[in-house]
C-alpha cells in the first residue's frame, strides 16, 4: 500500500507538534523517521495508522482520501507497533491471537504457534502475557502485530529499551519483513544504526517539521542539513564564511581558516553562512608537520583522550576543537599522551560542505 | 467412608432442623438483592461504558450528579419510591407496592450509582494505550467494548460485589417499601430490626450471624480481586 501525505499538520491543546509534513511511504520499502523525542514521530505515526486525526492536510492510502475509505477495513490492513508494548490481561495465545479473532481467521492456533516460534518464544502460549519481562513483551507485541499478515507496517522505536537478546530477535525480523516478506515498513527511531541498516529513505525530524529528507545511502553518507549532522553524531561540525585567496577557498572560522575543496556553485563566496563537517577518520595525526599534498595543517594541543575498544578518540585543540580517531597502535608508536603537541592533516576534499539553511531545501529537494 | 456418610446425615439433620421460615428469609433476601444488582448493572455498565469512551458536553456534570448521588440517604429512595407506587401515586395502579418487586426496584436505584461511579472507574482504569493497541489490531467497536470490559473485569467484579454488599444490608428504605410482610417481604435485615424489637433475640442473631457470615465471605473474593486488579 502506499500512503501519501500531504501539508499534514496535528496540533493539541494549541500546542503544535506536526507541521506542514508532506511525504510518500512507497510500497515495499523500508521509510524511517529520524528525531530526538518529542519531534512529532509517534504522533505522525499514529495519525498514519488512523489511531489519530490530523488537524490539518491530507492523507491518501493508494491514491484515495482516507475519509473515502471504510476505515475498519483500511486499519485492518495495518498495524502499529507502540514503543512500549501493551499486553492484554490475559495469556500470551490470546494476546497473539488476538487480531486473528478479530479478523474471524481460521487455523489460529497453528498461526500463533509459528509466529511465536519466530519471535524465539515457542510453548509461551500458556504464560500469563503480564509476567514477561519488558523484552519478552516487545517480542509477543511483535509477534502478535504480524501474525495477521497486514500490509504495512508502523514500528515505533522497536529496539528501544531492549535487552541484547531480544534487540537481536526483533531486528532479525525486521529485516525478514523487508527482505524476505517485502512488507511496508515505516519505522521510527533515534537509533542511527538501526535507520542505517534498514532503510531505503530517511526522514529527519526536528520539532514537528521534517528538516532532511532522501534516500538513506545519500544522507548518512553526505547529510546535507547541519541538523541531521550533528543529530547522526557527526563530530567536527563547523559554521562560517568562505572567503577566497590566492585563488583558493577557505572556510573562515574567525580563529582558523580551512582550505575547502570549492564545487558546490551554489554557494555565494562571502555571503552565505555555511556549515561544514569533517570526519574524524579523515584526519591525520604526526609530531611534526610533513610535505604532502593535503592542504589543511594545524598544531594544537591534546585535551582529551578517550579509549573505545581498538580505537582513541583524541580532542585537539587547535584554536578551535577536533575530534581525531586513530588506533591504539597509532597512539602507542606516536607516544601520545593529553597536552601533547601535534599536527593534524587533511586534505581540502576531505571537508564536507553543507548551505547552512538546509532545512528549508531538504523539504524542496523532491 | 460411614464417617463420611455421619457427617452428610448430620448436615441434613441440621438443614432441616433449621427453621422454613429462616430459610424463606434468607433466599428471599438474595433473590431479591441479586437481581436489583442485576438490573442496576444493566443500565450501569452500558452508561459507565459511555461516560468513560465518549467526550461529550455535560459529561463532567453528569459524572459529578452521580457521584453525589452516592451520598443519598438510602431511605430517601425508599420514599421516593413508596411515593411511586403507593395507591394515589402515579404508578400506584401497577400494585407493587409491599411485593419483592419494590423491594428490587428501590435497591436498583440504590444501586445504579454505586456500580455506575465504580464501573466508571474501572473502564477508566483501562489505559488509553490499550484501547489504541486493540485499535490499531483491527477490532471493531463491539469488540473494543469486549475487550475493554475484559481488561477491567476484576475491578468490575468488585463494584458488583460491593454494591450486592450494600444492597443486602439495607433495612430502612428495604422496610418502607417491602413493608416487612412475613412470608412475602420480610428479607433478613427487616426480621433482625423486627425481632430485635420484640425481644426474640434467637431469630435475630441466627440472621445476624448469616448475615455477617456473607458479608465477610463476599469480603474475600473482593480482596482477591482488588489484589488482581492492581497486578
Amino acid at each position: 500500500m502506499r500512503i501519501k501525505v500531504e501539508k499534514l499538520g496535528k496540533s493539541f491543546d494549541g500546542k503544535v507538534i506536526l507541521d506542514n509534513i508532506n511525504l510518500e511511504i512507497q510500497e515495499k520499502r523500508v521509510s524511517c523517521f529520524i528525531g530526538p523525542n518529542g519531534a512529532g514521530k509517534t504522533t505522525l505515526l499514529k495519525i498514519l495508522n488512523l489511531l489519530e486525526k490530523p488537524s490539518q492536510g491530507n492523507l491518501y492510502y493508494d491514491n484515495k482520501h482516507y475519509t473515502e475509505i471504510d476505515r475498519l477495513s483500511l486499519q485492518r490492513r495495518m498495524v502499529l507497533l507502540a514503543q512500549e508494548a501493551v499486553m492484554f490481561n490475559t495469556s500470551v495465545f490470546n494476546n497473539v491471537a488476538y487480531g486473528l479473532k478479530a479478523r474471524k481467521r481460521k487455523g489460529v492456533k497453528k498461526k500463533v504457534k509459528r509466529v511465536l516460534e519466530m519471535v524465539g518464544l515457542s510453548g509461551m502460549e500458556t504464560r500469563s502475557a503480564l509476567s514477561l519481562s519488558g523484552g519478552e513483551s516487545q517480542r509477543v507485541a511483535l509477534a502478535r502485530a504480524l501474525v495477521f499478515d497486514p500490509e504495512v507496517i508502523f514500528l515505533d522505536e522497536p529496539t528501544h529499551n531492549l535487552d541484547p537478546i531480544s534487540k537481536r530477535i526483533v531486528e532479525e525480523l525486521i529485516f525478514q519483513l523487508k527482505s524476505q516478506f517485502q512488507k511496508t515498513v515505516v519505522l521510527s527511531t533515534h537509533d542511527l544504526s538501526l535507520a542505517e541498516r534498514f532503510a531505503h529513505q530517511v526522514y529527519f525530524l526536528k520539532k514537528g517539521r521534517i528538516v532532511e529528507k532522501g534516500e538513506a545511502g545519500r544522507i548518512f553518507s553526505s547529510p546535507s542539513s547541519f541538523y541531521s549532522a550533528q543529530f547522526m553524531g557527526i563530530t567536527n561540525l563547523f559554521q562560517g564564511k568562505l572567503l577566497r585567496e590566492n585563488g583558493a577557498t577557505f572556510l573562515n572560522l574567525e580563529k582558523i581558516k580551512i582550505e575547502v575543496a570549492y564545487l558546490n556553485q551554489d554557494l555565494e563566496i562571502q555571503k552565505d553562512r555555511v556549515s561544514a563537517f569533517l570526519r574524524p577518520e579523515e584526519i591525520l595525526v604526526s609530531r611534526k608537520p610533513f610535505l604532502s599534498s593535503a592542504r589543511n595543517c594545524f598544531q594544537g594541543g591534546i585535551t582529551r583522550m578517550e579509549e573505545r575498544g581498538g580505537l582513541v578518540e583524541l580532542t585537539v585543540d587547535c584554536g578551535i576543537p577536533f575530534a581525531v580517531v586513530l588506533t591504539k597502535r597509532s597512539k602507542e608508536d606516536l607516544n601520545l599522551t593529553p597536552g601533547k603537541k601535534v599536527y593534524l592533516t587533511f586534505k581540502a576534499s576531505a571537508v564536507h560542505l553543507m548551505p547552512e539553511n538546509s532545512d528549508i531545501k531538504g523539504e524542496e529537494g523532491e | 467412608m460411614t464417617y463420611l456418610i455421619e457427617n452428610i446425615h448430620q448436615l441434613i439433620e441440621f438443614t432441616s432442623s433449621l427453621d422454613k421460615e429462616v430459610l424463606d428469609i434468607v433466599l428471599l433476601s438474595f433473590r431479591v438483592s441479586l437481581s436489583a444488582v442485576f438490573f442496576s448493572s444493566l443500565i450501569s455498565l452500558p452508561f459507565s461504558l459511555l461516560l468513560a469512551l465518549k467526550e461529550f458536553p455535560g459529561r463532567r456534570v453528569i459524572i459529578s450528579i452521580v457521584n453525589s448521588l452516592l451520598m443519598i440517604p438510602a431511605v430517601a429512595i425508599g420514599l421516593i419510591v413508596y411515593l411511586l407506587l403507593t395507591r394515589r401515586g402515579p404508578l400506584g395502579a401497577v400494585g407493587l407496592l409491599y411485593t419483592p418487586w419494590a423491594m428490587v426496584g428501590a435497591q436498583t436505584f440504590l444501586a445504579i450509582p454505586i456500580i455506575t461511579s465504580l464501573s466508571l472507574a474501572a473502564l477508566q482504569g483501562v489505559k488509553r494505550s490499550v484501547r489504541e493497541t486493540a485499535v490499531t489490531l483491527g477490532v471493531n467497536l463491539p469488540q473494543l467494548i469486549m475487550t475493554m470490559f475484559k481488561e477491567a473485569r476484576y475491578p468490575l467484579m468488585a463494584a458488583l460485589i460491593m454494591a450486592f454488599a450494600r444492597v443486602i444490608g439495607e433495612t430502612g428504605m428495604t422496610m418502607v417499601v417491602g413493608g416487612n410482610i412475613r412470608g412475602s417481604t420480610r428479607v433478613m435485615t427487616t426480621a433482625i430490626a423486627l425481632e430485635t424489637m420484640k425481644g426474640r433475640f434467637e431469630l435475630a442473631i441466627i440472621l445476624g450471624i448469616i448475615l455477617l457470615l456473607i458479608c465477610g465471605l463476599i469480603s474475600i473474593p473482593l480482596q482477591l480481586l482488588q489484589g488482581a486488579g492492581r497486578k
